[in-house]
């Protein structure tokens, strides 16, 4: 399917789940670790589906919490590095650093800090069905792009 | 106003407090006790059936460290006061102390040698919060010369030496729950 056949509808799982007023089509340069260290669909799936299909059990996070149906991305790399050196069982070195770009044909997006209690720079990306996010995103070098965000 | 509590280990709750890294839930956070104890935890897995944190009891100087790129993010939890805690679906939580770190799952544990890497003034807010705590903690000499002072009273009327921490009785001199305290000194 390319990108002009997308349908911009979400999943059907996410059929009464509210998205908060700041999600729009919008393009923000983000990051994101790829576990299975290759720029394919099984590295840029939402928490849902990455989960088997069922939300996280995380204490005070509601069932019908919008979070649950997005993918995370981060728009500064050295927020992605810390999260990704803290979740040794899930990014095992030497996992896959990716660029690319929240482009509005593959879903809505926002600042997470935008709608909640929160101050880095964490993206929630909500991928319309069949999108194919991955085909906007290269391989990049963690200190090379810290001096890019640097600069 | 009140905290929500996060975890309870050893009879005491512990307070959502500073979050350092964030996903769709907080990763790397401090929690604190109501003796203006400091830990940090770490969420290391998250999945449908469950979530793990590592705990680790620590100090606000140890965490301005880190803040600042002088300790990894894996020193602070190279301690001896070191907790497990999971919570199942649909179960309570459970803690369970570490006895020896290096028998523990070592994916568990931060990546060795990565430290915060924190921009200038990132961080700025949360050192202010942990320096104000450092300081806090400066001004109970008074309340702890007194609780010395009973202990050496009961221990010349009684011959028995206090077990319980020192620490913890600071600060609940500090509390205004002195008596309480006083009377739950245990003696060996």
């Amino acid at each position: 399917m390319t990108t002009k056949q997308i349908e911009k509808k979400f999943p059907a799982y996410m059929e009464n789940i509210k998205l908060p007023d700041c999600a729009k089509e919008q393009d923000f340069v983000v990051y994101r670790a790829c576990r299975t260290r290759k720029i394919e669909k099984a590295s840029f799936l939402n928490s849902y589906e990455e989960n088997g299909f069922k939300v996280l059990d995380y204490p005070g996070l509601a069932n019908d919490d919008p979070q649950h149906f997005c993918m995370s991305v981060y728009a500064k790399i050295k927020d992605l590095k810390r999260f990704c050196s803290i979740n040794q069982t899930k990014y095992q070195p030497p996992y896959l650093l990716a660029k690319g770009v929240t482009v509005g044909s593959c879903g809505v997006s926002c600042l997470t800090k935008d709608w909640k209690k929160t101050k880095n720079s964490h993206i929630d990306w909500w991928l319309y069905e069949g999108a194919a996010p991955w085909k906007y995103f290269e391989e990049v070098n963690y200190e090379e792009e810290c001096n890019v965000q640097n600069q | 106003m009140k905290k929500n509590v996060m975890f309870r280990i050893n009879n005491r709750n512990l307070y959502e407090d500073l979050i350092f890294v964030d996903y769709i839930y907080p990763v790397l956070f401090t929690c604190v006790d109501d003796f203006e104890n400091t830990y940090i935890s770490a969420c290391y897995f998250a999945d449908a059936s469950k979530t793990l944190w590592l705990l680790a009891k620590t100090d606000p100087k140890l965490l301005i460290d880190l803040l600042n790129n002088k300790l990894t993010i894996r020193e602070l939890f190279e301690t001896d006061e070191l907790w497990a805690i999971c919570k199942e679906k649909n179960r309570s939580m459970q803690v369970k102390k570490i006895e020896d770190r290096n028998a523990f799952d070592q994916k568990a544990f931060p990546a060795a040698g990565e430290y915060m890497d924190s921009d200038i003034g990132e961080f700025d807010e949360e050192i202010t919060v942990l320096k104000k705590r450092i300081s806090s903690r400066n001004y109970v000499t008074q309340p702890q010369m007194i609780y010395e002072q009973v202990i050496r009273l009961a221990n010349i009327y009684t011959g028995l030496k206090p077990t319980a921490e020192r620490n913890s009785v600071r600060y609940l001199f500090s509390n205004n729950t002195i008596l309480k305290e006083y009377n739950n000194v245990q003696f060996s």
